[in-house]
């Protein structure tokens, strides 16, 4: 008996834990991925998680900002007759793109990669299980069709940054599957922006997110990239055929771009905001939705972050307590001399630094601490100054005052009407071109815009263009793509002197790195060796 | 020579570690050096009959009824004859006469322990009988009577015992006799007889490790029998160093073990390594096993500062060093395999003290500490800066006023008056001498069946960083009752408070620049604003940054344990034990806008709470069987389930107007800056088992295996199954080596065995969501893709192992060599972005390590007034990750600071590798073109240097004279990062040990500690900021730079030019790596023990007063404040960022037992 009882006693012991379910525990701190898109709430949460991609600091614990928090501002704006990296600055992770010897091995190439497929893969996510969230129309086809304005708008930017890159329609990604051609890229971008365009309303439930007109405005961005590569031959001379233009019908792309644009301009109630400085305040937000297609959304005391970031260069240099940056990049001497003195945009873009003890001023009740003026570009402290922070005494974010809660537009209705005036001149209407030329200079130079017309005046249109979008747009993310498309990349950069400005002195390095090959980025090297990708020709 | 002396008790040794105790606590009392024989415990009168029991019956009924412990060999007693007599009130010395009367045997009584010997041979019985008889005593080194001390003719059979006096008497043939007087524990000495006829011996007490209980995995076991590599440190080894974790205290002290602090600060943790890093991302810290509690010391379980690099705390500070009675360190997989899953960076077992048999004894112990730095950096005084901002800076805000508002400052504004900026020397303005106290209090003692011990201890450890401060508060009780024969239970308390104050961050954010370790070196020696780059809008001194900053960490930790011990049959016994380890961490920060980390936020506060719960069940059954005299067996099977929990939360608020009240009214703060929480659980479910058979004593087999459950993976491959063997063979016991004096000992090891690794995070196998906010509102996307193959990671290990003790084992000397290979690791494998992840977690790759420890102790000199002996130790690990999946390298990003892409884990690679270019001298003029044809009358600062052709160009930087030559690994011409990088630094030691040296002279005690690392090698990234990298008049520069730079008129190639004009500084390269070699004299301590009649007459037992010297001298070529380092990143160790410096500390203390 005794036996028995001991037998008992040691078999409940040692086995009595055995009980299988033990082991059977479940996260508490977050939610798996067949959980999702089981309301219709749920649906808009996966559509938030989408967009979110525009400005993530990081992603799966990876990255510090690789689309337009930090890393595509420098990517798609330094490197360029704009911005050259200040000399000393070797952070790899930026000062390759301002001397063009960014290589395949770089992090925010290999990380801006992985970003951008994230979000599409996101998108893909979302299309695919939508149906099972039960959302009633029509918002469940807006929630697509702002999906799908999404994943347009990545591989446009994939396309226009990599070139050829994979297509992917669904969420089940193969790594296997090889680079598309860039017509298959631009055919898939277009479709996504048109569904946009013919499925959302003229402005978004949601104020700031994509509407009708955003997609229209990216078409016309995609229709004029297009027309130009390949009436400029852009990467001929590469002979790399995944990345060639010769498919586009230049003049159908400039109807298209015509049509578009011209509705936009007809239709869209958008038009120039009276103040350009609004555009690139952090406080000015009503003024900027007036003239911008479409932003990067960020709010003033979002508890969770989700902030973009202006301090690496896009501010005037100087003191944090005065709203002041850190001067990475820095514009070029050209930049300063394409303006005429007179022209109020020079004052406003390009600046010295801001002081604590400087002087101030107050936008619509908020007070900004105002720049030096910069009347010598090869004064040391010159520098971008087209962004402003607010004075950081009446700043509560949450991250520091480091950060911005500004939108950060992507695309603005004067962008529109140059791309109008491009799409004019290819069709035959120079004079209504030039025309939209003066509508953009005027906003900003009412006073002296006869004066401005006529120094500025080139008699190659496309020339005048080409300076007019700069002088316009610098700074705003488009530098890079259009010096590209016109097929001015190498001449421009070759074409810069070693001291023109303080900071030209990098000059030497950029222009023994410029080749025909870097109007791509690399394709990532990690990339490549998990599973072999054709690799972008001369990396 | 050696006997097996097998304790009733401990016939079930196996069993619990309490347990066991027994054991260890006879040989404890023979060597103890308060040794007291009280007649006082003889008293109890016994009442007993036997009728034809056995001898071995008859033990356990005496040992039942008196409490008496019963030593013996059961060899010696296995021909016993059956016990007959009966015994009315009889005292336990008649009881044993009695009883042995027929009996080859004899007895002798140590306090309550009963020792059985064997009889003296009569005399008579040998052919010559002899003619002198000689008496005398044996003592102890104190001159406590030895009882039970075998004296022997040598070369002959014939042996008395001495008796409870320590008295003999012998017979001897002749003069020319040789008497040999051998004990347990004790050294044997060999004394002629010569002329005399009375011979006092006193004997030193024998540190040999045989005779150590050592505790391995669910037991314990002699050292003679142990089979695996396990190196012990017992408490009288931690006593010597007066430290205040004890993690230092082991520091140094056994091979293969490398410990080093992640900074000098109070209470900052020490990493420790075992034989080397097995993994890359799975832990490579030991599972720490306190009291039987298994323990992984979670990097998260204490809290630490929210803003900066953190300095990772000590989750086991709270463990007082004095409470310890040994740590064991098992390192071959033989010995770590039974804790299987956990087992594979090794484990430490952690014994506290627990009641001694005999009268109640209260200790006391106290210090006082003063510490001071080590070294200070030579940064430039406030007149060198002010000459060194005139070199680089003369037009600058720091000389002139810009009084015409043009943006400039030159010879058109008004100068600054030099004489207005105040001076300041930081390092002596925030460094000061820390003074610490530290007070133990302990009582312990056992009474009938219940033996307790108890202990309090207080310790302030003030810091030589102004205002910070580390304080510990500590209590235990310890309980062991017998309730009968079979029935033993016991339970453990303790509970601890620390509280570590002060801000001592070192390093910061990318907008924050710099923690208080860095400022006070850094910053500039003289107040001045400058409004451009002081981004705090106003002059942040380094005082300011400790003085308006706040930071306390609070952490109560509960270590709670109890067991059940229960005897079925003899030999089968059921421990039931459980328990668990309660961390509960508050940290709460203020930093206001006088600092760099608040004045962004407009003063910020922060509020953290951590709790990390770790529960444990473990049932265990232990058969113990000798089948004749020639095999013994032992059994163990056990269940082990194991659950640990951790949550977290915090908040952070910005924008306090009044920061009058701090972190104790966060709601001033204005803004919600941030606030999180975290839960977690995880759980594992463990069956194991192990088999000891020793054949012919000498020839000693062990196997175990063990099923580890986890919930970290998914159900598929839950489980992961860890065998291991071992055999050792004991050449000594062999016939032909047996009492050889010269081969006194040697013992062979050979082992194999498998160990785990799970301590990833939980639930990586599955798809999660990650949050992705868009202008406020939550978003959802997929953040991981799942892997439901993931399994455990699996470490394989080889162990050869030789033990030797030579002369009398006056010198031991252990050398163990091992392989080890970690496969299947678990991994963030990289995959393709295009997929839309970054990683997945995978089994891949694999890291080897290879290595031999070597450990010698040695007697150098033992003579009754005057001992000393050294114990030296050496170990050399060699790492190599053999493979990384399909991708050729991970890189290592450190956080902050102006180099950061430093380092690489590449295959064919040791783990901890920075990776860079060659430093190759300094660019030169006369490789440079200028204007005007090189026009020499040009100033060098307005030269528009031109590299000339066939010069070694650097892609994307602008090389002038000055800057950095690096090495053109490919030969093309020009330093690319793709092309012209390798492995630049190794963080690992080629070798690392500790040098120890005790004297002892009458009353004295000396002890003399070197520890030292040879081969590693330090990126020491602090000194681009020394050089002048940053030429912003924020910061100060090294006085060895600025007076031996570059400089057109000093052209040497051993610096660069100012780190601005630089442009190749910032690259990381081999010129930032140092050789962190060093040699310390840790410790020195120098002990009175009070004679026993004086501390009698002042009404106190024993006293011993001690000064102690800590890191005393350093000898190194690392021009860092310490070679000694850990940077947070496991990849990359050996980087350096000016870490909290390292305290010189001066020690007075005093003990005293009543």
């Amino acid at each position: 008996m005794k036996k028995y009882i001991y037998s008992l006693i040691i078999s409940i012991s040692l086995f009595g834990v055995s009980c299988s379910k033990y082991l059977d525990t479940e996260p508490y701190s977050f939610n798996t991925v067949e959980n999702l898109y089981k309301t219709p709430q749920d649906a808009e949460i996966g559509l938030t998680g989408c967009y979110s991609i525009l400005n993530a600091t990081s992603i799966q614990n990876t990255g510090f900002g690789e689309t337009f928090v930090v890393k595509m501002p420098v990517m798609l704006s330094a490197g360029t007759d704009e911005l050259l990296t200040q000399n000393g600055f070797t952070d790899p992770n930026y000062a390759p793109f301002g001397t063009a010897e960014v290589t395949s091995q770089n992090p925010t190439i290999r990380y801006n990669w992985f970003f951008l497929f994230a979000g599409v893969n996101r998108v893909n996510y979302l299309l695919e299980n939508i149906d099972k969230a039960n959302v009633p129309e029509p918002r469940r086809q807006q929630i697509i069709s702002e999906a799908r304005f999404i994943r347009g708008l990545i591989y446009m930017y994939l396309g226009m940054m990599y070139g050829a890159v994979p297509v992917y329609e669904t969420s089940v990604q193969s790594p296997e599957q090889q680079r598309d051609p860039l017509q298959k890229v631009f055919k898939f971008v277009i479709a996504d922006l048109n569904n946009a365009y013919q499925n959302l309303p003229d402005r978004a439930g949601i104020d700031g997110r994509a509407n009708k007109w955003s997609a229209a405005g990216f078409l016309a961005k995609v229709y004029t990239y297009l027309a130009s590569c390949k009436n400029n031959a852009v990467g001929s001379s590469l002979g790399f055929a995944l990345n060639s233009f010769d498919w586009v019908d230049k003049d159908d792309m400039y109807n298209q771009a015509k049509t578009v644009t011209n509705d936009i301009i007809t239709y869209s109630e958008y038009k120039l905001t009276d103040h350009y400085d609004y555009l690139f305040r952090e406080s000015t937000k009503q003024a900027q939705s007036e003239e911008s297609l479409f932003s990067v959304l960020s709010l003033l005391n979002s508890p969770n972050g989700n902030y973009n970031l202006w301090l690496f260069w896009q501010i005037p240099i100087g003191a944090s307590q005065a709203g002041g940056g850190y001067g990475w990049f820095r514009p070029t001497g050209e930049m300063f001399f394409k303006y005429d003195a007179g022209d109020a945009r020079r004052t406003h873009n390009l600046t010295t630094y801001v002081a604590t003890d400087g002087p101030k001023e107050t936008v619509e009740g908020v007070s900004y601490f105002k720049p030096y003026p910069c009347d010598n570009p090869l004064n040391g402290n010159y520098c971008v100054g087209k962004f402003r922070y607010r004075d950081p005494a009446g700043k509560t974010i949450s991250n520091g005052s480091a950060w911005s809660d500004a939108n950060v537009i992507l695309l603005r209705y004067a962008d529109i009407l140059l791309l109008n005036a491009e799409a004019k001149y290819f069709t035959g209407d120079e004079a209504g071109a030039r025309a939209r030329l003066w509508e953009v200079r005027e906003r900003s130079n009412p006073d002296n815009i006869d004066a401005l017309t006529t120094a500025y005046m080139k008699s190659n249109f496309i020339d005048e263009l080409i300076d007019e979008r700069s002088r316009e747009l610098c700074f705003e993310n488009w530098r890079r793509i259009d010096l590209i498309r016109f097929g001015r990349y190498e001449s421009a950069l070759n074409g810069l002197s070693n001291n023109l400005g303080s900071w030209n002195s990098i000059v030497p390095v950029i222009k023994a790195n410029v080749k025909a090959a870097k109007i791509w980025f690399p394709i990532p090297k990690t990339d490549i060796e998990l599973s072999p990708l054709e690799p972008n020709p001369g990396y | 020579m050696y006997k097996i002396f097998n304790a009733i008790y401990c016939r079930w040794r196996t069993c619990v570690p309490k347990f066991l105790l027994v054991m260890k606590l006879s040989l404890v009392l023979l060597l103890d050096t308060f040794m007291q024989v009280s007649a006082a415990t003889y008293a109890q009168k016994l009442n007993l009959s036997f009728n034809e029991v056995s001898l071995e019956k008859a033990f356990k009924i005496i040992r039942k009824q008196s409490g008496f412990n019963i030593l013996y060999n059961p060899e010696m007693i296995a021909g016993a004859k059956k016990v007959n007599a009966v015994i009315k009130d009889g005292s336990i010395e008649e009881v044993m006469t009695n009883i042995l009367r027929r009996q080859a045997l004899d007895y002798t009584i140590v306090e309550n322990n009963i020792i059985i010997v064997r009889k003296a041979k009569s005399l008579s019985s040998k052919p010559g009988a002899a003619a002198i008889t000689i008496t005398g005593k044996v003592s102890d080194e104190k001159g406590q009577p030895l009882p039970g001390v075998t004296v022997r003719i040598k070369n002959m059979q014939t042996a008395v015992v001495s008796n409870n006096h320590g008295i003999y008497q012998i017979n001897v043939p002749d003069e020319n006799t040789v008497l040999v007087f051998t004990f347990m524990g004790f050294v044997s000495q060999e004394r002629l007889v010569g002329s005399n006829t009375e011979i006092n011996v006193s004997l030193a007490p024998e540190i040999s490790k045989l005779s150590e209980v050592v505790v391995i995995g669910y037991g314990t076991v002699n050292r003679r029998d142990l089979t695996g590599a396990v190196s012990s440190i017992k408490s009288e080894e931690i006593a010597r160093s007066k430290v205040t974790s004890f993690q230092e205290a082991i520091q140094g002290k056994l091979a293969g073990v490398q410990i080093s602090s992640v900074s000098g600060e109070p209470g900052a943790a020490l990493n420790i390594s075992i034989r080397g890093a097995n993994s890359i991302y799975g832990g490579t810290s030991p599972l720490f096993v306190i009291d039987g509690i298994p323990y992984v010391a979670g990097d998260n379980a204490v809290g630490t500062a929210s803003v900066g690099v953190k300095t990772q705390a000590n989750p086991l500070a709270s463990i007082n060093p004095n409470d310890i009675e040994s740590i064991d360190v098992l390192k071959d997989a033989s010995s770590t395999a039974i804790y299987g899953s956990r087992g594979a960076n090794g484990v430490i077992i952690v014994t506290t003290k627990s009641g001694k048999a005999g009268a109640p004894k209260l200790d006391y112990e106290g210090f006082s500490s003063f510490s001071n730095i080590t070294k200070k950096l030579g940064v430039l005084s406030a007149d060198e800066y002010i000459d060194y901002r005139r070199v680089v800076g003369p037009n600058t805000i720091f000389f002139y006023n810009d009084t015409n508002k043009d943006g400039l400052y030159d010879e058109m504004d008004q100068p600054v008056d030099l004489n207005t900026y105040q001076k300041h020397d930081w390092q002596d303005e925030t460094l000061k001498t820390g003074i610490s106290h530290n007070h133990n209090i302990s009582l312990n003692g056992k009474k009938d069946r219940t033996s307790y011990a108890a202990g309090l201890g207080y310790l302030d450890q003030g810091a030589i960083v102004r205002n910070n401060a580390f304080k510990r508060y500590t209590g235990r009780l310890r309980l062991d009752q017998d309730f009968s024969d079979r029935l033993k239970v016991g339970l453990n308390l303790n509970t601890t408070t620390t509280g570590a104050s002060g801000a001592s961050q070192s390093g910061g954010g990318s907008d924050l620049f710099n923690g208080v370790v860095q400022n006070l070196i850094i910053s500039k020696p003289v107040e001045f604003y400058d409004p451009v780059f002081d981004r705090g809008g106003a002059y942040i001194s380094p005082v300011t940054m400790i003085d308006n900053a706040y930071k306390e960490n609070t952490t109560v930790q509960d270590n709670i344990s109890a067991y059940l011990n229960y005897r079925f049959i003899p030999g089968l016994t059921l421990n039931i034990s459980g328990g668990g380890i309660l961390t509960t961490s508050k940290t709460k920060e203020f930093y206001g806008k006088k600092t760099s980390w608040g004045v962004g936020d407009n003063g910020l506060g922060i509020i953290q709470d951590q709790k990390a719960t770790t529960l444990f069940n473990t049932n265990q059954l232990t058969y113990e069987k000798w089948i004749n005299q020639n095999h013994y067996l032992n059994v163990m099977v056990a269940s082990e389930i194991n659950q640990n929990t951790y949550e977290w939360f915090s908040v952070q608020k910005s924008n306090f107007m009044d920061e009058s009240t701090g972190i104790d009214d966060i709601s001033k703060g204005t803004t919600a800056k941030g606030s999180g929480s975290f839960r977690d659980v995880n759980r594992r479910l463990s069956y194991f088992g192990r088999l000891n058979y020793t054949l012919l004593t000498r020839h000693l087999f062990t196997a175990t295996f063990r099923a580890d459950g986890s919930d970290k993976f998914g159900k598929e491959n839950r489980f992961g199954y860890f065998p291991s063997f071992a055999y050792a063979w004991l050449a000594s016991e062999e016939k032909f080596l047996k009492g050889n004096d010269f081969l006194s000992k040697l013992k062979l090891r050979l082992t194999y065995g498998q160990t785990g690794n799970e301590r990833i995070e939980s639930f990586r196998y599955l798809a999660r969501l990650e949050n992705s906010f868009y202008n406020g509102e939550l978003g959802l996307a997929p953040g991981s893709s799942q892997n439901r193959e993931l399994k455990w990671e699996n470490t394989t290990q080889y162990n050869a192992g030789l033990d030797i003790g030579l002369f009398k084992n006056r010198v031991e000397l252990t050398l163990d060599y091992y392989s080890k290979r970690t496969n299947d690791m678990l991994l963030p494998a990289y995959v393709p972005g295009r997929t839309g992840y970054n990683t997945q977690w995978q089994n891949l790759g694999r890291v080897d390590n290879k290595g031999l420890e070597l450990q010698i102790s040695t007697r150098n000199i033992q003579t009754k007034d005057f001992d000393w002996q050294t114990n030296f130790n050496i170990s050399g690990n060699r790492n190599k990750v053999r493979d990384i999946g399909n991708i050729g390298f991970i890189p290592i990003t450190m956080s902050s600071g102006w180099i950061q892409d430093v380092g690489r884990v590449t295959v064919g690679q040791p783990i901890g590798t920075a990776y860079g270019y060659e430093f190759d001298g300094v660019y030169q003029l006369d490789e440079f073109t200028w204007q005007n044809n090189s026009d020499a009358n040009i100033p060098h600062d307005q030269r528009l240097y031109d590299i000339k052709e066939g010069v070694v160009k650097v892609a994307g930087v602008n090389v002038a004279p000055g800057s950095f030559k690096f090495k053109d690994l490919n030969g093309d011409g020009i330093i690319d990062l793709d092309n012209d990088r390798t492995t630049i630094s190794q963080s690992a030691p080629k070798f690392f040990g500790g040098f120890n040296n005790t004297f002892r002279y009458k009353n004295f005690d000396l002890n003399v500690f070197f520890e030292g690392s040879y081969g590693a090698e330090i990126f020491n990234a602090s000194r681009y900021q020394l050089e002048g990298g940053v030429l912003h008049t924020y910061m100060n520069i090294s006085k060895d730079f600025f007076h031996n730079r570059w400089s057109p008129t000093n052209p040497t190639n051993t610096y660069g030019d100012f780190g601005s004009f630089n442009k190749t500084a910032t690259l990381a390269s081999s010129y930032y790596v140092e050789d962190a070699s060093y040699l310390r004299l840790k410790n020195v301590l120098l002990a009175y023990r009070i004679p026993d009649r004086l501390a009698k007459t002042i009404g106190v037992g024993s006293a011993r007063v001690y000064v102690s010297g800590s890191n005393l001298i350093t000898w190194t070529n690392y021009t860092g404040f310490d070679p000694e380092i850990q940077s947070e990143n496991a990849l990359l160790p050996g980087f350096d960022r000016l870490s909290y410096p390292r305290a010189k500390v001066y020690t007075i203390g005093l003990n005293v037992g009543f």
